[in-house]
């Protein structure tokens, strides 16, 4: 027993140590010189490392106490190829025969590895590299890029030979290309396209049976190409058709590579949907999604030094001065809208060019009937107004806009650009209009006929330069721009006001049968420059200057109708030029560090309000402006983080801004003879100080978030109106300066989750106070509007096939006026929403979305609502859910109707556009990358 | 005797040319946002192209700079300080890695959503694979290896030198035969190459007196990380603009 236990210790002890083992050998050139300091490592069979060691100055090397198994042992050298060995335990000592290795060809080393930057791969005879790195002219084949390839010689007639053998087979992606005719791929194929060359040994049929290497004369090639080459375009067609002619088609184009970026839109429908939305903005402009403002920046306080602002143009896309982004942004307005676009995109981006070039064409049109009423508060009565109108509108519009963005060296850029468009517009509007005394007494009925149309040209061309320095944060820009536009207007004015008297007898009857033919060339031309820097690691100083001037020569021809003769209306023809020169001037100085910033700064504004306007036959209206206007402008900002999802920010600045052309000119409007507008030629820039506060606070880990954000203006020489109401309630109107006008708003954002990733709610508060004025009769009319708007949402997504979206608000507003406050307003607007949308099964989904708007005003005992329902059903088609069919009915309560209401300083409107309502549409949707599987919302934080 | 102390001396001056194991490296760090959004799984074909149409040309254009400065026994990596910040300053995170190859020890300071934590630990042992591809970097030839990202369990690449011996790298990474001088992240996401590597003959360690933060071992913070991660993919958000990728 003794015994047994002692052998069996003796045989356990002997079984431990015998699992450690240890292995030499030694590491050599071919020329048999040992290599010192090479390196060697012990590898599993998988390659995971083990161990590693380095050979000594006789290039031996040696791993001890290596545990039982099977391994691999690499040796290393710089610029040899490296060899592996296997090895497995079956001694207690492993001498391996020693390893030699072959140096790198020199010209492999010098032109893959230096010249290049290529990464080598070695597999087994092949050596493989990265030929995407190697540079070849462009419009080069892969033939001009082989004969730069280390060890390929490429023949007169295009045979190519590697390592002194010949290639025989060439092959793309592993495939056979024209038969495998080494020529017609090599001399066909773009170098552009190619990402990696691979030779190796052709091998023969016995070698491809028995596995046995056999060395072989001829040799064979395979071409792998770029990702982007491979790629095709993408797109979408959408075709729909509904009852009550209801229509729509939309579609889109893209392809792209690395330089070249090409996009194609098309929509057309009268479903009131614009049809475009910030997907496909993105989808059409590509790269230069987020580009455009092109050179033309006004550089101002705080603006930084080497960022870029971004900008979005108008909301609206019918004026002459917007950019063809805001196409996208469009919104519904009620009535029975047609539209239509087709646009076309190329961007080209290389090395350190950028071209963008677009062009845009939008028809849309729009039918509508519209009741409004309104009242007015005058010092002893009231006047009320009920309105109704039939409206239509046809709008078309050609827009090309090019920047060429370049980059001569590291340290400067030009952006050059280019806008050219063409509009022309026409509006007709049939109003009937009766206006009562405090409600009862009639005093007017008129009929208002207009047809107006414009046409205008645009061009807009912008040069930009950007100058960084050695110096980190020294920074020097300068732009100019120039603007030219031409509009012609047309109107046709026709109308028949019946005035009655006390008694309700007709008093008098005013026609107006008149013309209003009108001209405008605007030239304004513009100079920015900019300079920062950098006083020490954090404090900076930088200054601006801005120069513009705008020059606009206009005639405004108006001819009466009488018995059936044109006569032109002295008291409203008139010929006009303005200028006005803008010089702003300004330096801060900002301390910036750890996450705190601080500017203060100040600058000086000079405006020269001038101009020249003469009436037809040098009558008394010939007049002259000529108001410079000037005043400091100082700045403060402060903005610190509270650690990186923290951010803390006040700031104040004053601007001062210049009136509107058509405010500063005594140019009569009377296209509503009850409404006649004229601008002041006294009127001055409107001073507003600008404060503003915000603070926002997430918390990632628990998902809440929170945000404050106060701001407030207080205005000097406020723009407001000065009106004058006769006898006959026709109110004359005319923008004059008032100081005391202010705004202040807030916004208070809580949003956190109640389930994570399945219940997310939200809480908002806005909350607003103005005060405003007007002059009505020379009286001062002083309005003070509250309103707070609290709302509530929830975003449940229980499971990744439901999306359930509620979110409900209301919006009071309190409107009390200081000479008739009994007619202090209160009106509550109330929206509920819910939309729901889930995967019933393989496939088919449903899609639903429910709005309810409550409109309520005691005072008028109002009490309007809107429901609107739409709902749609789809099933997912084709290979890859490329095809969607999908039944939809819109507002299937049909109730829809736009309704808006206003209280201001003195007046109080409102107003309802019938609108498309009830319809179904059956659609099909045809999406080259697969239709979107989802059905939750995206969120982005 | 004479013979053997020059052939002695001589080794040794070899050894110490060849042997390079004091310096600083620069590293540049970019992040390609398109790649790694590309792979969260609720981003359809639809919104990956429209992303790379818009955003692909710049992604990964500018990159962060790091440094690692490091000598036979401990490396400090951390972001190098920018000579200006063009007038805006926003809070940076904390993130310094200290490795001490004798003790086999780790001290790390790092940010994880707004808060700072300490790890003291031991060095995280990686399972390298040895690949056969050779690249030049910074003037030094690299070898390439292969290992898997401890928390996302994604590859990461690793191109070191045997030239420089200290078995160290950028952002914690370490093990090989030699010097890490270029890192790849999940195939493209992030890229962290050595854009200048200075030998020396001494460096300071840029050791912070005080480290503050909330302590805790490796494997807890990799645990937090990674629970944060796959709770916010699940709510189909990019967990990486909150967490260094």
């Amino acid at each position: 027993m003794k015994y047994l236990l002692i052998t069996c210790i003796l045989f356990c002890t002997q079984l431990l140590f015998s699992q450690t083992f240890t292995i030499t050998g030694e590491v050599k050139d071919t020329l048999n010189n040992p290599l010192a300091i090479a390196s060697v490592m012990l590898l599993e069979r998988d390659s995971t490392l083990v161990d590693f060691t380095q050979t000594d100055l006789g290039g031996y090397y040696a791993f001890k106490k290596v545990e039982a198994g099977d391994y691999l042992v690499k040796a290393t050298y710089l610029g040899y190829i490296p060899i592996t060995v296997s090895v497995s335990s079956k001694d207690k000592k492993v001498e391996l025969p020693p390893m030699r290795l072959t140096e790198i060809a020199a010209e492999l080393m010098e032109v893959v590895i230096r010249a290049a930057r290529a990464p080598m791969k070695m597999r087994g005879d092949t050596i493989e590299y990265d030929a995407s790195t190697f540079r070849v002219p462009e419009g080069s084949t892969v033939e001009d890029l082989l004969r730069r390839l280390p060890g390929m010689e490429v023949a007169q007639d295009g045979s190519l030979r590697s390592d002194g053998k010949d290639i025989t087979k060439v092959t793309v992606e592993g495939k056979d290309f024209f038969g495998g005719d080494p020529t017609t791929v090599t001399k066909n194929l773009p170098a552009e396209g190619v990402s990696k060359v691979q030779v190796f040994d052709k091998k023969s049929e016995t070698e491809k049976l028995t596995g046995i290497k056999q060395n072989s004369e001829e040799k064979e090639m395979n071409i792998t190409l770029k990702e982007e080459f491979k790629k095709g375009g993408f797109g979408k067609v959408i075709v729909g058709g509904g009852d009550i002619s209801r229509g729509e088609i939309k579609g889109n184009y893209n392809k792209f590579n690395e330089k070249h970026q090409f996009s194609l839109v098309g929509v057309r429908n009268n479903t009131g949907r614009n049809g475009l939305n910030w997907d496909d903005y993105q989808d059409f402009m590509g790269a230069n999604s987020f580009n455009f403002g092109g050179g033309d920046m006004v550089y101002g306080f705080g603006g930084g030094s080497g960022f870029r602002m971004y900008s979005f143009g108008g909301s609206g896309g019918n004026d002459l001065e917007t950019k063809i982004s805001s196409a996208f942004f469009g919104g519904n307005e009620g009535g029975f809208p047609e539209n239509g676009n087709i646009g076309l995109n190329y961007n080209y981006d290389h090395k350190k060019t950028k071209i963008g070039s677009t062009y845009f064409y939008n028809l849309s049109g729009t039918e509508s009937k519209t009741l409004s009423n309104s009242t007015n508060y005058l010092s002893t009565f009231n006047t009320n107004s009920d309105r109704q109108s039939d409206n239509s509108t046809n709008f078309n519009g050609h827009r090309g806009e090019v920047s060429f963005d370049q980059e001569i060296d590291s340290f400067h850029t030009i952006i050059i650009s280019a806008d050219i468009a063409n509009v022309i517009s026409k509006t007709s509007g049939d109003a009937f209009t009766q206006i009562l005394k405090d409600q009862e007494d009639l005093t007017s009925e008129s009929n208002v006929k207009n047809d107006f149309r414009l046409g205008g040209n645009l061009i807009n061309t912008s040069a930009l330069l950007r100058k960084s320095f050695k110096k980190k944060g020294r920074f020097f820009g300068a732009n100019i721009s120039y603007l030219n536009t031409q509009v012609n207007e047309d109107r046709n004015l026709n109308s028949k006001i019946v005035f009655y008297n006390n008694a309700g007898i007709i008093d008098s009857t005013q026609l107006i049968n008149q013309n209003n033919a009108s001209k405008s060339d605007k030239n304004s031309f513009g100079a920015n420059v900019m300079f920062s820097e950098p006083l020490s690691k954090t404090w900076f100083v930088s200054v601006f200057t801005n120069y513009s001037t705008k020059k606009q020569n206009g005639d405004v021809n108006v001819t009466d109708l009488i018995d059936g003769a044109r006569q032109i209306n002295d008291l409203l023809t008139r010929t006009y030029t303005t200028n006005i020169e803008f010089l702003r001037s300004g330096s801060s100085i900002t301390y910036s560090n750890d996450g705190f910033n601080a500017s203060v700064g100040g600058g000086y504004q000079r405006f020269n309000l001038a101009a020249e306007y003469a009436a037809a036959n040098n009558s008394p209206f010939n007049g002259k402006v000529d108001n410079p206007f000037d005043g400091w402008l100082p700045y403060a900002d402060i903005s610190y983080s509270m650690g990186r999802n923290g951010r803390l920010g006040l700031s104040y600045y004053k601007s001062i801004d210049e009136p509107k052309i058509e405010d500063l000119l005594p140019i009569v409007d009377n296209s509503n003879p009850l409404n006649i507008r004229e601008g002041n030629p006294n009127l001055l820039p409107e001073n507003s100080h600008n404060i503003r506060f915000n603070i926002n606070k997430s918390i990632p880990i628990s998902g809440i978030r929170i945000y404050f954000n106060g701001r407030g203006t207080f205005y000097d020489n406020q723009v407001i109106q000065e009106e004058e109401v006769d006898a006959n309630l026709i109110t004359k109107s005319r923008p004059i300066n008032y100081d005391g006008g202010r705004r202040l708003s807030s916004y208070l954002g809580f949003s956190f989750p109640i389930i994570k990733n399945k219940i997310k709610s939200n809480i908002n508060f806005n909350s607003s106070i103005n005060k405003s004025f007007a002059f009505v009769n020379t009286i001062l009319n002083e309005t003070n509007t509250l309103n707070y708007r609290p709302s509530v949402g929830l975003d449940i997504t229980p499971t990744p096939t439901i999306g359930l979206y509620i979110d409900a608000n209301t919006s009071i507003t309190n409107t009390e006026y200081n000479i008739a406050n009994s007619q202090n307003q209160k009106f509550i607007q109330t929206s509920m929403n819910v939309k729901f949308n889930t995967k019933i099964y393989k496939g088919l989904f449903i899609s639903t979305s429910y709005n309810h708007m409550f409109y309520k005003n005691d005072r008028f005992g109002q009490n309007i609502d809107v429901p609107i329902l739409n709902a749609s059903i789809y099933q997912q088609i084709l290979k890859g859910k490329r095809g969607e069919i999908r039944l939809s009915i819109y507002d299937a309560l049909n109730k829809n109707i736009q309704f808006s209401q206003y209280a201001g300083s003195n007046r109080v409107s409102q107003t309802s556009t019938n609108s498309l309502a009830r319809y179904v549409m059956a659609s099909f949707t045809y999406n080259i990358r697969g239709m979107k599987d989802g059905v939750q919302e995206q969120n982005w934080w | 005797m004479k013979n053997i102390i020059l052939f002695i001396l001589i080794s040794f001056a070899l050894q110490l040319k060849a042997q390079e194991n004091t310096g600083l490296i620069v590293f540049e760090r970019h992040t390609y946002w398109i790649n790694i959004m590309s792979k969260l799984p609720f981003m359809t074909q639809e919104d990956i192209d429209r992303d790379m149409l818009t955003w692909g040309k710049n992604q990964g254009k500018y990159g962060r700079k790091y440094e690692l400065t490091f000598n036979p026994n401990k490396s400090v990596y951390t972001e190098k300080e920018e000579e200006a910040n063009y007038g805006y300053s926003w809070k940076e995170d904390d993130y310094l890695l200290i490795r001490d190859y004798e003790e086999k020890k780790t001290k790390d300071l790092v940010t994880f959503l707004g808060k700072t934590f300490l790890i003291e630990d031991e060095t995280p042992k990686y399972k390298w694979k040895i690949l056969n591809e050779i690249k030049e970097i910074a003037g030094y030839l690299c070898m390439k290896a292969e290992t898997v990202d401890p928390i996302k369990n994604t590859p990461v690449f690793a191109w070191f030198t045997n030239k420089i011996s200290v078995s160290g790298g950028p952002e914690g990474y370490s093990g090989l035969p030699g010097m890490i001088l270029a890192l790849e992240l999940n195939e493209n996401d992030v890229t962290i190459e050595a854009i200048s590597v200075d030998i020396k003959f001494s460096v300071d360690l840029p050791i912070p007196k005080k480290m503050k933060g909330k302590e805790i071992k490796r494997n807890a913070y990799d645990q937090k990380v990674s629970k944060y991660i796959v709770e916010t993919i699940e709510g189909r958000k990019n967990p990486y603009w909150q967490v260094r990728y």
